[in-house]
């Protein structure tokens, strides 16, 4: 059998936010597909924990790099690079709110994940204090949220990167509300995941302090059985912890490395993934007003606006991206995006694959 | 930053006017302006009108510009 040469990765940035209640990508994971579709596509995709983390479950695929969003951000606008590794030691970052039983549980997670996964994990730091997460939402509907003591939270991490760690797993105690509509909604399939907003707080603010990969799981106790759950929030009540794609996730995620670099020797280095090599940024149609797609679409990034309903409407015509010399590429699906993703790759054009093609002349 | 007991989070809701050019840099100033920016995302278009959620950190002993919280 023949085989065809493979052509050159399209390093692509996927990006569904959180906490908005996104059709696709919105609930336990479930961008994960689309995710692998897109990998395979373009060979090369860059995306952030929301999109791979389904609690319990999670996929490894060496074409996917792992980023959180605030680093996601920074990496779109051309202040990081990434270096892909081998392996990461992950540092567990315990809130101090956590009763003993589940803080146990956790650590039986990683400890499976050391024993079945061969991952690095240690060490193990908690909070001098509880954080004390709190829910709230913003006018648009969208999640949010909040922490009492973010001071805790980043001497804790910055004793676990003294103790070693190359990348932080942080658990924060979340509160329950078992009984109400919002939670009601999100395992129904059509609410909005109102952890998502605290939950991403605690990321950005822990990676842009220790300027390591940082991702986060909450800790909650279990719900009670569900027979109306939906598919896509099922992933999370498998197991009594949401921490094994945490660790899994960040077991390869990539440094982080600022850029432009200082050192010549590090701008040489030919295993980075460089910010200028960007080729094409995926993103739901009505959820384009976030810093890596803006950021991406200024620096001439294509942009393909998938179908993907959400709380919000900020499209590519309400922010006027075509008006300001974006190339904007609708697609219906994130099959239809994994076939633009291809046509790009191939440098096909895309017009090519519409109907009616206009005449030059 | 330095980490000390007076960080609090600050949730903003931001209305603001753009100007022509680059908007990343516009929204960026604008949450800037109240604290260290940590997410902030446009969560609504009207007109020339973006209005912008975000959340920013803060030493408590650092007044706030003046702009509506939420």
């Amino acid at each position: 059998m023949t085989t065809l040469p493979t052509l050159p990765a399209l390093p692509t940035l996927l990006v569904i936010p959180t906490g908005i209640g996104c059709e696709l990508g919105g609930f336990a994971g479930d961008g994960l597909p689309a995710a692998r579709l897109l990998a395979a596509a373009s060979g090369c995709l860059i995306t952030h924990p929301n999109v791979m983390n389904g609690a319990s479950l999670y996929w490894s695929d060496p074409r996917i790099h792992y980023v959180e969003g605030s680093a996601l951000d920074r990496f779109a606008a051309g202040s990081l690079a990434l270096r892909p590794v081998r392996r990461q030691r992950v540092g567990l970052l315990l809130d101090a709110g956590i009763e003993q039983e589940l803080r146990l549980r956790h650590l039986q997670v990683a400890d499976a994940c050391r024993a079945s996964l061969g991952l690095e994990i240690g060490p193990v730091v908690t909070t001098e204090m509880p954080l004390e997460v709190s829910l709230n939402r913003g006018p648009s509907g969208a999640s949010w949220g909040q922490l009492g003591r973010p001071d805790a939270l980043l001497r804790a991490g910055e004793q676990l990167r003294a103790g070693g760690a190359t990348a932080v797993a942080v658990v924060a105690r979340f509160p329950e509300d078992t009984g109400s509509e919002a939670l009601a909604a999100y395992r129904s399939g059509t609410g909005v995941d109102a952890l998502a907003g605290a939950e991403a707080v605690i990321s950005h603010l822990l990676s842009e302090h220790l300027g390591l990969p940082c991702a986060h799981a909450p800790a909650l106790s279990p719900l009670p059985l569900d027979p109306a759950l939906d598919p896509r929030a099922a992933a999370e009540e498998l197991g009594t912890t949401f921490l094994a794609c945490v660790l899994v996730g960040l077991s390869r995620a990539p440094d982080l490395v600022l850029w432009p670099p200082l050192l010549g020797s590090v701008a040489a280095d030919p295993a980075l993934l460089r910010p200028e090599a960007i080729a094409a940024v995926v993103a739901p149609a009505g959820a384009l007003g976030g810093a890596a797609v803006l950021a991406a679409v200024e620096r001439g990034v294509p942009l393909i606006s998938v179908h993907n309903p959400c709380l919000l409407s900020v499209t590519a015509e309400a922010l006027g991206l075509s008006l300001a010399g974006a190339q904007v590429l609708p697609a219906s699906s994130y099959c239809e995006a994994a076939g633009l993703l291809l046509a790009l790759r191939e440098g096909i054009s895309p017009a090519a694959l519409c109907r009616p093609i206009e005449r030059l002349a | 930053m330095a980490v000390s007991s007076g960080l609090v989070l600050a949730p903003l809701d931001l209305r603001l006017k753009r100007q022509p050019g680059p908007l990343l840099a516009q929204i960026q100033a604008a949450v800037a302006a109240q604290g260290v920016p940590l997410r902030w995302a446009i969560t609504a278009v009207q007109g020339d009108d973006l209005l912008i959620e975000a959340i920013v950190l803060r030493n408590d002993a650092d007044p706030p510009a003046p702009g509506p919280q939420r």
